[in-house]
């Protein structure tokens, strides 16, 4: 008897979801860095802010989730609102129900295959749905609503303006997925939503450090820049070193545009990654059909990268969302089973308030990545048993092991690796935060560390691609 | 371990129990469903990178460049709603 398959039910939406094709031939390294390039720009064309918003509406939104903001690439009052949570909270949740057999599914099988795919699509496209329905229910966007004033009583309720709001959201957030999709189909370099993170994070830091942009205060009738550095820049005044020192001290401290403390927290997070990114075991291998023929074989301390980061605060980001809904939905019958898992930014120092709850969090955030780092080790495709399956294809042996013990020589290795790896980045990222890193650290942290899976893949390719037409033409330029 | 296996006579029960057990442990590893798609052999998540889409399924087939210029298409829908609002805005 066939059970019943939570797969079966994607079965259903199968004709409807939009699938890109595999390429019909192997795609060229050059067109891979077209698609690439492509994809990126379009992305970051996501930007734009919303229509039926007023004018700078990023400032004027009280904003709940603002710490883990820039980890997920949200951009507050623009189509990116819910960046990449979408997919990334599906492939999480899909893969893990997987590889710890929640879920009755069997990737061997194609047809399994791919409606576990089609499975990963279509709920993140369903979470895109439920986020714009929270947002909009819950009234994230009343304030800023252009021509609605929520205050107003007996105000008519923008129906219209929600409708196009949400519409916005839903189809960008759509087309987000596929344009990962077809980063993951082997059109781009690496996976899209990492690669798409990594474009994200390496452009918000300069932004924040150097852009150029005037914005108004809010509540006050003063300008801004919005680089940290270039705002302190400007208002440098030599020849009074008081209103110096208080350009200084502002330029560590202010709240409504990024401010230097963050960045020298982010500054800090890089080195400690780049840092971490040169420990590993080398296990010395040899052919097992060639005399002679010795080499190593790395394996890095941050084995599973920055994806036990990303994971643990795709856990509590959702957890904050659904929170958001339910105190606004409770709180006018239970009032007192309410509770707050999110703060405003209008509280500088906003940790040493809720202290408890960052308490919390720090260690919630470890111990998640920690988790996630152990099971991830077996359950991804390079698990110790994938290693030596791999291995024994290649006719490659541990040196002085015997090729039975191959697993066995990696599971003592490869689980101890992950978890520490994963340990003392998220230490790192919980330190950076609590010193008001505002997620910014945790997003480099993301980034970098993702940034070096993405540029080994891409070295490889270009030297198996024999170099590139660009390079070509470029050196024709020497 | 091995002294004690070596000071045993070759041979007998014991070694016929061991060899079932291993036996059986490698069909059971043969048999096990992959728990990755990429240890499925069909591409998917490695270690560091995060990958959803790696099977073409039976869906609504089309082609990547399609998606690039609906994107654009809506970039572009989005950024006219703008210029007509501030157009509209300027008269009225």
């Amino acid at each position: 008897m066939a059970g019943f398959r939570l797969l079966d039910l994607v079965k259903f939406f199968l004709p409807i979801l939009p699938e890109i094709e595999y390429p019909f031939e192997k795609i060229s390294f050059d067109e891979r860095i077209v698609y690439t390039v492509s994809c990126a720009v379009i992305f970051l064309f996501g930007q734009l802010p919303i229509y039926g918003l007023k004018k700078n509406a990023q400032f004027y939104i009280e904003d709940p989730f603002y710490n883990f903001r820039s980890i997920f690439s949200m951009q507050q009052g623009t189509l990116l609102e819910f960046g990449l949570l979408p997919v990334l909270t599906s492939g999480f949740i899909w893969q893990i129900a997987v590889g710890l057999r929640l879920i009755n599914v069997n990737l061997g099988n194609r047809l399994d295959r791919e409606l576990f795919q089609t499975g990963q699509k279509l709920t993140s496209f369903i979470l895109a749905i439920i986020y714009t329905v929270i947002f909009i229910y819950v009234g994230y966007f009343d304030n800023v609503i252009k021509g609605y004033n929520p205050i107003e009583i007996g105000g008519n309720i923008p129906w219209g303006s929600y409708f196009l709001i949400g519409l916005q959201l839903c189809s960008w957030s759509w087309i987000i997925t596929l344009l990962v999709e077809i980063f993951d189909k082997g059109y781009g370099f690496g996976s899209g939503s990492l690669c798409f993170l990594i474009l994200e994070s390496a452009t918000n830091f300069i932004a924040d450090l150097v852009g150029v942009e005037i914005y108004p205060l809010v509540n006050s009738n003063k300008f801004e820049t919005y680089g940290a550095s270039l705002n302190l820049i400007k208002n440098f005044k030599i020849f009074s070193p008081k209103e110096t020192a208080f350009q200084i001290y502002h330029a560590f401290t202010r709240i409504q545009f990024p401010n230097l403390t963050q960045f020298y927290i982010s500054l800090f997070s890089i080195l400690v990654v780049i840092g971490l990114q040169n420990f590993r075991i080398e296990v010395p291998i040899r052919s097992t059909k060639m005399r002679g023929m010795n080499n190593i074989y790395p394996i890095k301390l941050l084995y599973c990268g920055a994806l036990p980061l990303l994971f643990a605060y795709t856990i509590i980001a959702n957890l904050k969302i659904f929170n958001y809904l339910f105190n606004f939905a409770l709180s006018p019958y239970f009032p007192t089973l309410t509770f707050k898992l999110y703060g405003s930014r209008k509280v500088l120092n906003s940790t040493i308030i809720s202290f408890a709850f960052s308490i919390i969090e720090a260690f919630a955030v470890i111990i998640l990545s920690s988790w996630f780092a152990n099971k991830w080790s077996f359950i991804s495709g390079s698990s110790p048993r994938d290693i030596s399956k791999q291995f024994k294809d290649q006719g490659i042996s541990i040196s002085g092991k015997r090729d039975v013990s191959i697993t066995k020589e990696f599971n003592r290795i490869i689980p101890v690796a992950s978890v520490s790896g994963a340990f003392i980045i998220a230490v790192v990222a919980v330190i950076g935060e609590f010193f008001g890193g505002l997620g910014k650290g945790v997003s480099v942290i993301v980034g970098v560390a993702s940034a070096f899976g993405i540029l080994e893949e891409f070295m490889i390719e270009y030297q198996q691609a024999g170099g590139s037409q660009f390079t070509n033409a470029l050196s024709g330029f020497q | 371990m091995s002294t004690s296996s070596s000071s045993q006579a070759p041979g007998g029960l014991r070694n016929a129990v061991k060899r079932k057990s291993t036996a059986d442990k490698k069909q059971q590893s043969q048999n096990a469903t992959p728990l990755s798609t990429r240890s499925a052999g069909a591409g998917g998540s490695s270690s560091t990178m995060m990958k959803l889409f790696t099977d073409e399924a039976q869906g609504l087939r089309v082609d990547p460049l399609v998606v690039l210029f609906l994107a654009v298409g809506f970039i572009f829908s989005v950024i006219i709603l703008h210029v007509f609002a501030k157009i509209t805005g300027k008269f009225t």
